[in-house]
This record gives structure tokens, sequence and C-alpha cells, in this order.
């Protein structure tokens, strides 16, 4: 039994008159301590996949396991705990508090879980340490994807799910966030998710899912991934 | 632009709808500034207005001329030649005191020739009409008919002072002045119709008399020939052509006025001196015609003695010669003795008129400071809402720049958005709140004035109107210009960027590290996110401040109301009882009425003084009127009198040297401790006269209701050469209420009796007539709400869409609804206790302000605020944000936690 699993997901929103199936039928494993990556062209489905993986959304049927846990049937208040507890966000656009210092943007997270790691520890494990209190606005790109790892890492989650994390950012800075997150997946055995339609990611991950017309087309298993330093795109 | 039009009025349209909240609050601000301007401002005009067309419709006079001697018919001949006269009614007037149902008390009789009234119509509510030029003072008829025979009368309706009269009673004229025997041919009455009348519109006091208490309580009007032939036409009431096309405010109505006043006043030394040469002819005539009869018969009895009659007249002759001599001292005596008051008053003298013009000026006074706190918050509401707007506008912004589109063309969007805003605010605004303030606040002076109130719609004064306008729509337009400019002023390529949130700063409250160090992390947040958005700190406790000031100024208000009647009658008079003795009673006839109050009511604690109602002066100063009181008998007037020191509240006691002058009234004449007062007697107009006495003030005494001075026995023996002789008397009596009963009868009983009036009758006349003010105190926690929901709802607003990122971000890191509120709502919960504190001061000045103005000539309100005002102010507005967080926690819920992972927009 997979860590992660999705059975038979559908996801269809009505917009007007039109029904619009973003999920349709998907089925896929991610097994514990993984690096998967999730691609797939613009309307493939992969967003959906991660916002009913996060908890931020419902699927329509099917049925999706994290850990011991059905997520499908959760109610509103169980999916605020499992974000909570369960679930590490990095976002894209990083969506720090812009006025919160990196030290407390990281702490805005690890105060409201019940295992949570020192804030200025997490930022130590992304490089930080030294900018514990800037503000987003006085970081880089990149510092500030950081910043946003270091909170998701921060609240010791079992699974890490990431949104194009380095697709805001340029090719160095994205490297190294890439690396970051092969650490979280290979050093400390965190459940890694990328969501992205960059294929150059798939040769890093363990497990490349591609998705296409809101199906899981292939999932490729990958024994010997790459080290993200040797990356190239 | 041309080209643009039609694009452009479906784009502003577009942004009309598309923020309907942000469209609503700017109309709603305005709407709440321009009303509450145009309404208050306009509402003292109203006022007058009204009373204008009341004084107008019912042909009241312009000018009284008033004689003490009487008005002769020459003089009224005279009056009708001097051009510029309409009309000219004369009537004869008394003031006595009279027993009416089951009152005794001060009132004026006036004749009235009642087929005038028979013939005259009503109509509209403010307008009786009359072929008759020389029908003035038209009085309505409320219920009942008019008399139509000597023993009927008509009394006003107005009263509030004492119980309601009924059809049918009877009204007994008890006594007056010296001549009261010679006044009258009918003595009783039957009450058979009640009325308005425009002379006596103010139901608080209807004139000052010399009898009483010395205000005239009721209005009595009955047919001439229920005055005595004997006795003269006291008035003569003259109505100046023209004079009512002008409003009597105005100072054309004063130059129609004014060369009528001064032909009257250049035609009264004449007159005086008619009325000196008819005295005197009068006194010659009679003393001629006694002398001849003494004459007659010491003629008769001589020439029955048997004298010749040519003997007996020449023995009278020399007898004759002295006796004329005598008769012609007697008589230049009487002459000389005799001086005639032609007094020629304008409206201004009559306590009615002149009062309700004091309180709408007082309305005045009010409105010119009351809506500047919500300009000041429209302007603010403005320009963060528009400012808001722009921003989340700026790529469409910058593209339309890049498009080629000039600065000018893409402000017009913002400002013709803003201008359709503030413009519907503000006609709505004004046309509601011109018609709803006057309305509420001339019905909450209904309550004291007979004024009927203007049909709805009242006219809206457009100077004032567009005035109000101009400045909603003007702050907000240049609110909306100053935030279109800023952004503007960036080049295409910046706009279309999107405008990075406000970025985190440290902020000063961090400097105290220890403070900060022990804050929590959340804490910490919560007090960044409040100065990191200044303008919209500055709305929140501004409006928020404006809240609470407002609410505080209504609570105040109302404690400053009821603390008159609870300090006054509970702890500063501590009788229940006065009677009033008429003046010069021998020892015998005063210890009859002491012996009544004490064996038939119980009476404890009984002072007897000497009581009279004068003027007091100072100078630099106006003249206030103020109740002298003199312990006499070796009265302790503590025992009636809890008189104290407001600050010290150290016990004042009247000794036999004190002067102790009430706190309004000293204040009134600037006068402390030391400084010295002159009291003058009034005349029968209540004008002083004589040279007055001056007094040393002793003490001032917390005091409210009435300007009143406490002399000690030897001070006014000092001042006046005399003792002061008893003519009333304080006691405590039973509170039973049929041992009372008896006790007023038996007192009414006693013809050395003048009053009786207990202290619960004049509490309760106080309750209704200040009851009205609570009207004002509604009108002020609506618009303390109103004010505090826009700008609470408009800031809420603003933070949930300008965050709604980073809302959705917390709620994806797993935030439960209730940290998600907090994180919004306990910024604006901390401007809230802010504004709230800021409020307290402002109220605590607005309050004061109100209070000062709104004060009535003889009554003073308390200054203090209660605590509980204070706690009930910070509740409320607490309350008032609370109920709007409460209702904008759906506006969180709907943050969609996908927004998140959108891209920055």
């Amino acid at each position: 039994m997979p860590f992660v699993s999705f059975e038979d997901v559908t996801k269809i929103y009505h917009m007007g008159d039109i029904e619009v199936r973003a999920l349709d039928g998907m089925n896929f494993g991610i097994e514990k301590g993984e690096l998967a990556v999730v691609v797939g062209p613009s309307g493939a489905g992969k967003t959906t996949v991660l916002n009913i993986l996060g908890g931020i959304d419902t699927p329509t049927s099917g049925k999706i396991q994290v850990g011991d846990t059905r997520i499908d049937q959760m109610n509103e208040r169980q999916l605020t705990q499992y974000r909570r507890h369960n679930v590490g966000f990095v976002f894209q656009f990083y969506n720090l508090m812009p006025n919160l210092t990196a030290l407390e943007n990281v702490e805005l997270a690890s105060q409201i879980c019940d295992n949570p790691m020192d804030a200025a520890e997490a930022l130590d494990l992304v490089g930080l340490s030294d900018r514990l209190n800037n503000f987003p606005g006085q970081l880089s790109g990149g510092e500030q994807q950081r910043v946003a790892i270091a909170r998701a890492i921060a609240k010791n989650p079992d699974l890490l799910l990431c949104d194009e994390p380095t697709g805001a950012l340029d090719y160095e800075t994205g490297k190294t966030v890439m690396e970051l997150l092969q650490a979280e997946s290979m050093r400390r055995g965190r459940t890694v998710v990328i969501i992205t339609h960059n294929q150059a990611f798939c040769p890093v991950a363990n497990r490349v899912i591609s998705v296409h017309g809101g199906k899981a087309v292939k999932e490729d298993v990958n024994e010997n991934p790459k080290s993200a330093s040797t990356l190239v795109w | 632009m041309i080209s643009m039009k039609s694009a452009f009025r479906k784009e502003v349209l577009r942004a009309v709808t598309g923020s309907f909240g942000r469209f609503l609050a700017i109309a709603a601000i305005v709407a709440l500034g321009c009303g509450f301007y145009a309404g208050l401002r306009m509402t003292g005009p109203d006022m007058r207005y009204a009373g204008d067309q009341y004084l107008a419709g019912t042909h009241f006079y312009d000018l009284d001329v008033a004689s003490t001697a009487g008005i002769s018919d020459s003089m009224l001949d005279d009056i009708r030649d001097i051009s510029g006269v309409e009309g000219v009614q004369a009537t004869k007037s008394s003031d006595v005191m009279a027993q009416i149902g089951e009152n005794q008390l001060a009132a004026r009789v006036e004749s009235m020739d009642f087929s005038e009234a028979e013939n005259s119509e009503q109509d509209g509510v403010f307008s009786v009409s009359s072929d008759n030029n020389d029908y003035l003072n038209r009085p309505m008829l409320a219920s009942g008919r008019w008399p139509t025979s000597d023993d009927e009368c008509v009394i006003s309706a107005d009263r509030i002072m004492s119980t309601p009269v009924n059809l049918g009673d009877e009204v007994t004229l008890l006594y007056g002045d010296d001549n009261f025997d010679n006044t009258f041919q009918t003595k009783t009455l039957r009450v058979v119709g009640t009325i308005h009348s425009p002379e006596f519109m103010s139901s608080i006091g209807m004139g000052t008399t010399s009898l009483g208490d010395g205000t005239i309580e009721q209005i009595i009007l009955v047919n001439p020939s229920v005055f005595s032939d004997s006795y003269p036409n006291t008035q003569a009431y003259v109505k100046v052509a023209g004079a009512q096309n002008s409003y009597s405010d105005s100072d054309a109505y004063d130059a129609t006025i004014q060369p009528v006043q001064d032909a009257l006043e250049s035609k009264t030394d004449a007159w005086t001196d008619d009325l000196r040469q008819q005295f005197e002819d009068q006194v010659r005539e009679q003393a001629q015609s006694q002398m001849e009869e003494q004459q007659q018969q010491a003629l008769q009895q001589l020439t029955a003695q048997g004298l010749p009659l040519e003997q007996a007249q020449a023995a009278l002759q020399t007898q004759m010669q002295t006796q004329q001599a005598d008769v012609q001292a007697q008589i230049d005596a009487q002459v000389d003795s005799f001086n005639p008051d032609i007094y020629v008053l304008d409206r201004s003298h009559n306590y009615g008129v002149s009062s309700f013009k004091s309180d709408s000026e007082r309305v005045d006074h009010i409105a010119s400071i009351f809506p500047l706190v919500f300009f000041l918050v429209a302007a603010l509401v403005s320009l963060t809402s528009m400012t808001r707007m722009v921003d989340s506008e700026r790529p469409l912004i910058g593209t339309l720049k890049a498009l080629g589109y000039t600065k000018r063309a893409i402000t017009m969007k913002y400002v013709f958005y803003a201008a359709l805003a503030s413009c519907i605010g503000a006609a709505v605004g004004i046309l509601t709140l011109t018609q709803f303030f006057p309305w509420t606040i001339c019905r909450a002076y209904a309550i004291i004035y007979s004024v009927p109130q203007t049909p709805i719609p009242l006219p809206v004064d457009a100077g004032l109107a567009w005035l109000s306008a101009g400045l909603g729509i003007g702050i907000t337009l240049l609110a909306t210009w100053a935030a279109v400019r800023s952004t503007l002023r960036e080049s295409p390529a910046t706009l279309i960027v999107p405008k990075a949130p406000a970025p985190g700063k440290q902020i000063w409250l961090e400097r105290f590290h220890k403070l900060w160090a022990r804050m929590s992390f959340s804490w910490k947040v919560t007090w960044r996110n409040v100065f990191r958005y200044k303008r919209r700190m500055a709305m929140t406790v501004v409006g928020i401040a404006g809240c609470t000031a407002l609410l505080l100024t209504g609570f105040g208000l109302h404690d400053a109301i009821w603390d008159i009647i609870d300090r006054q009658f509970g702890d500063i008079l501590t009788y229940n009882v006065v009677v009033q003795t008429h003046d010069n009673l021998d020892d015998a006839a005063l210890l009859g009425v002491r012996d009544q109050i004490q064996d038939t009511g119980d009476g404890t604690d009984i002072v007897a003084a000497y009581q009279r109602n004068m003027q007091a002066s100072s100078p630099d100063h106006d003249a206030v009127s103020v109740v002298t009181y003199v312990p006499t008998e070796n009265s302790d007037m503590s025992q009636a009198f809890s008189l104290r020191n407001h600050q010290t509240r150290q016990q004042i006691s009247v000794d036999d040297n004190s002067v102790v002058l009430t706190e309004k009234a000293a204040r009134s004449l600037g006068v402390s401790p030391g400084d010295t007062i002159t009291i003058y007697d009034l005349n029968a107009i209540g004008d002083p006269v004589g040279d007055g006495m001056q007094l040393t003030v002793t003490d001032v005494a917390e005091y409210y209701v009435n300007n009143a001075v406490f002399v000690g026995e030897d001070a006014w023996r000092d001042a006046t050469g005399d003792y002061a002789h008893t003519n009333t008397f304080f006691s405590k009596v039973t509170n039973d209420q049929e041992q009372r009963d008896t006790l007023t009868d038996d007192l009414h009983a006693n013809t050395d009796v003048s009053t009786v009036s207990y202290i619960d009758e004049t509490v309760d006349t106080y309750r209704t007539m200040l009851s009205s003010v609570n009207t004002i105190v509604v009108v002020l926690v609506v618009s303390a709400a109103l004010l505090a929901f826009i700008v609470l709802y408009d800031i809420t607003k603003i933070n949930v869409e300008e965050r709604r990122r980073e809302i959705a971000s917390l709620k994806v890191l797993g935030f439960v609804p209730r940290e998600v509120d907090a994180y919004i709502f306990r910024e604006i919960g901390i401007l809230v206790l802010i504004g709230t504190i800021l409020g307290l001061f402002l109220g605590i000045w607005l309050e004061g302000f109100v209070v000062t103005s709104a004060e009535v000539d003889y009554v003073m309100f308390s200054r203090e605020i209660h605590a509980l005002s204070y706690v009930w102010a910070i509740l409320v507005t607490i309350g008032f944000a609370a109920l709007v967080m409460f209702s904008m926690r759906g506006e969180l819920k709907k943050v969609d936690m996908v927004e998140s992972l959108k891209s920055v927009d």
C-alpha cells in the first residue's frame, strides 16, 4: 500500500452550463519518502491533483488515501487539521507574509502545529541563517522561495507539496531550490510531491507521474535518480 | 475623449456594479456628512421659519405700546394716524392669582373681542384669516368654543406646568394688584374652550409678573366687559404695513418697523403729558367739586344758623382762599407723584418669541461644529477607497497609458466614479436629512412651544444645500484625484507589473525590546499590520473616535439633563412644599400660616424667608434675573436649601452677613466671591428700576434650576435699610396624598396665602420638558452607529480584498477560521480600541461644547459625565465593531484557497 494513493478520482467543475472534467479517473500511488514529480501540460489536471492532495479542494468522487487516513471524505474542519499538521505547501509565488520577517514567516507556520522544527533551525537548513530578520521585500526571489520551503518543512509534515517551485526563479536559484527539495526526501525521508510542466525535473525524481486529460497516462519509477545539482534545463 | 464616450460610460458603469460595496460606502459617508451638515444647519432656520409663519399667519403684533396709566382713545387715534400703521388693537390686561379647577396660579387676564374670532377662519396650520386688519394676535381654538357671555372664558391649551384643565372648570379671579377690586366686574368665569396663542407660545413661561413665583402660568381671555368700564386699555398692539412680507429676523423687517417705532417713541412724551394733564384735570375736577360741595354745605349751615347769605359768603371768602391754596398743593403733590410710563416694545419683549428665537440659535450653535467629524471621515473613506480601487486597477491603467490615453482621460474614469457616488450620496443625504433633522428637532421643541410644525416637505435652503454638497463632493473628488495622480505618475511599464504589497518594516514598538520580546508572535504580526497602512489607520481611528465621541456626547447630554433633576430636587432643595403669603402680613397672620403647615401638614424644618424676583448685574456683563431669598425669623436656610461648593463639595451656610450667589448666575455675571453685584427691583414689564443695591458675594453655590441669590438678614438690612419681612415658608410636609390635599385646601382657604406648590409637581414638569432632549440623544446614537458601520465596513472590506492572497495562504497553512479571523480582525480591534480611547477625549470636549451651547438661560446643565456613560460609549462602539466584524466573517470564509496558487495580479 503506497503512502499516497489516488483511486478513480474525478473532479467535475461546473462553469455555468459547461461541465469541466478536470480529473477523469485519476489513479496513482506514491511511496513514503519518495520525491515524486507530477508532470503534464497546462490543463492536464495537475493543479487539481495538487489542490485535492493538499486538502484545499475536494474530489467529486474516488478514493484518496494519505498514510492511514482517507482525505476524500473529510469535512472542512478535518481538512483544515490535515493541512495544519500533515502537509507542507510551497507555492510558485512564495506567498510569504510581506509584513513578517523571514523568521516570523516560518514561525507563522510552526506555531500552529504540534511537533514543529525550530524556526531558526529550519532557516538554517535552507541556508538563510543570516537573513532571519529580513522582510520578504528585502530578499531575492530565490531567498524568498527558500523561506517558503523553510516554512513548509518547519511543520515537520508527512507530505511536502510544491507547486511549480522554480517557476518564478532563474536557472541557478531554481537548481538550489530543487537541491533542497531533493535533500528533504533523500536525507529526511519526507514524501515530496512536485507539480510542474517542466520535463527537465524528471531525472531527479524517484517517480514521475505524467498526467493528461485528467488521467495519469504514465507512471515511471526511477531507480537511480540523478542529483539535483547536475540538472540542466 | 469623445470617441471613447460610450465605451467610457460602460467602463464606469461596470466599475460601479463591479464594486458596489465600495460605491455604496462612498455614497453613504458623503450622504451622512452632507446630510448631517445641511440638516443641522437648516434646523435653526427652519424653526425660525415656522415661528415666522406662525406669527405672520396669526397677525402677531410688530410693536406693543404699553402704558402704566392706560391707553386713552386719543392715543389710539394718534397711533392710527402714524403712516405705516396697518392695524391697532387695544387690549385690557391684568395679572391676577386665579383658581382654575384644583390649581391656584398666577395668570394674565386679557380682553378679547370674540366676535372677531367668530368671524375669522383658521386656514392651514399657521394661519387665521379675517377681514379686519385690527384683529391681531389671533388665537386658534384647540378645543371647545369661543365665549359668548361675560361669565365665560378661554384659556391656553399649552400648559404643561399644571394638571390639565377641563372644559367647564370654574375660574375664580382671587386677587391681584392694589387696584384689583376696581379692575373686574366679573370674577367667576367658566372655561368654554382652550386656545393656542402666538402671544404665549412658550409653555415654560408665559411672561413675568410680580405675583406668585414670578411666572405667568396661564392666560385667561375674556370679553372686554369682564373688566370694569373705568379700567382703561393697557396695551395697544400695532401691526406695521408690509412687515410680514419680510422674515422677522431680517434687516428688511427692522427697516420696515423702525420708522413706526420712532414715530411712536417720539409721541410718548406728549402722551405722558396728556395723561398727566388728564389726571390733573380729573383730580382737579374731583377736588373742585368736593370743595364746592363742602362750601355749599358750609353755606347751608351758616344760613341755617340764620346768617344772611351775603354775610355768610363773605365769611367763607377768606376760608375759601386758604382752602383753595391747600387743594392746589394737594393736587400738585398728586400730579407730581403720578408718573405714567409708556413703553414701545418690539417682539423681542415677548417671552415666547424671544426664547423660541434663542432656542433656535442654540441649535445653530451646535450645528456649527458637529458635522466636521463627518466631513473628515468622508475625506478619509474616499481617499482609502479610491486608493484601493486605483491600486487594484494598476495593470489596466498601465495598459491604457501604454495605449496612449492621456492622464486626464484615465483620471476622468475615477473622478467620474467618485463624482457619481458622491453626487448620489449628497443628493440622498441632503434631501432626507434636511427633512429628518429639522422635523425631529422641531417635534422635540413642540413640547415647549405652541409653534405648529411645518408640514413636510420642509423648505430646503438652496445656499446651504449647495455649500454642503459642494463640500462633500469636493472633498471626495480631491481625495480621488490625489489617489489617481500618484499612480499615474509611474511609467506604464512599472504599472503593468503588479504593485508589491506594502513592504514590511520594523515599527517603533520594536524599539522597546523588552516589551516586544514578551509579545506573542501573533501580536507582533498584528502590531506590524496596524502600522503598515497609515492612511487606513487614520481613517479607522478617526471614524471610531468620532463614533465614540458622538455616543459619549449623547449619553453625557442625557446625564447632564437628568442630573439637573436629581441634584436640584434631590440634593439641593430639601423641602417639598413652598407656601407663599402676601407681603407685609402681621406676625399673627404669619404664625397662622406656620401653624397650618405644622399642624395640618405635619410640616417640619419650616424655614421662613423673604422671596423676591429681581435682576442682578455686574459691570461688563448682561444682567440676569434672579430670585432673592432672605431668611427671616432667624430661620436656618440650610433646612430648605442644602447649598454646597460645586468643586470642594463643602457645605455653604447662609449666615447673617452672607451673600450666596448660584453658580450659573455667577458665571453669567463673571463674578466670584469678593466681587460686588447690583440687584434691582423689577417694574411691571420686567425691566429693572431704581438704583439697585450693592451686595458683595461671599460664596458661590452649586445650583441648577433658576438663578438665585441668598442674602443674610444683616446683609439685606445693610443694603436696604430694612429687615426683610417673611412672605414665604419652605417646609417638609407629609407625603400622604390625602393629608396633603387637606393641607392644600386649608391653605387655599386662608386668604393670607397666595400660592402653595409641591416640589413633586415641579419635578414632573421638568421631566416632561427635558424629555425632548432624549430625541437628540437618539439622533446622536444613530448617527454614531452609521458612522461606525460605514468606516468599519469599508476598512474591513479593503483589508480583506487587499489581503486575499495572505488569507488564502493562511488557510492553506492550516489556520482554523478563528485564527484567520484574528489575523485580520485583531488589527482592526486594536485600531478600534485606539479610536475609542481618543474618542473619549474628543467626546469629553464635544459634550462640554454641546452642553454649554444647548443650555437654557435659567438652567445650568451638569458638566459631569457619569462613569457609566463612558462604559456605555465604549461598549456600544465595541459592539458596533464586533457586529461589523461578525458580519464580515462570511467574506473571509469566501476567500478561496486556490487564490494562493494564482500568479500575483
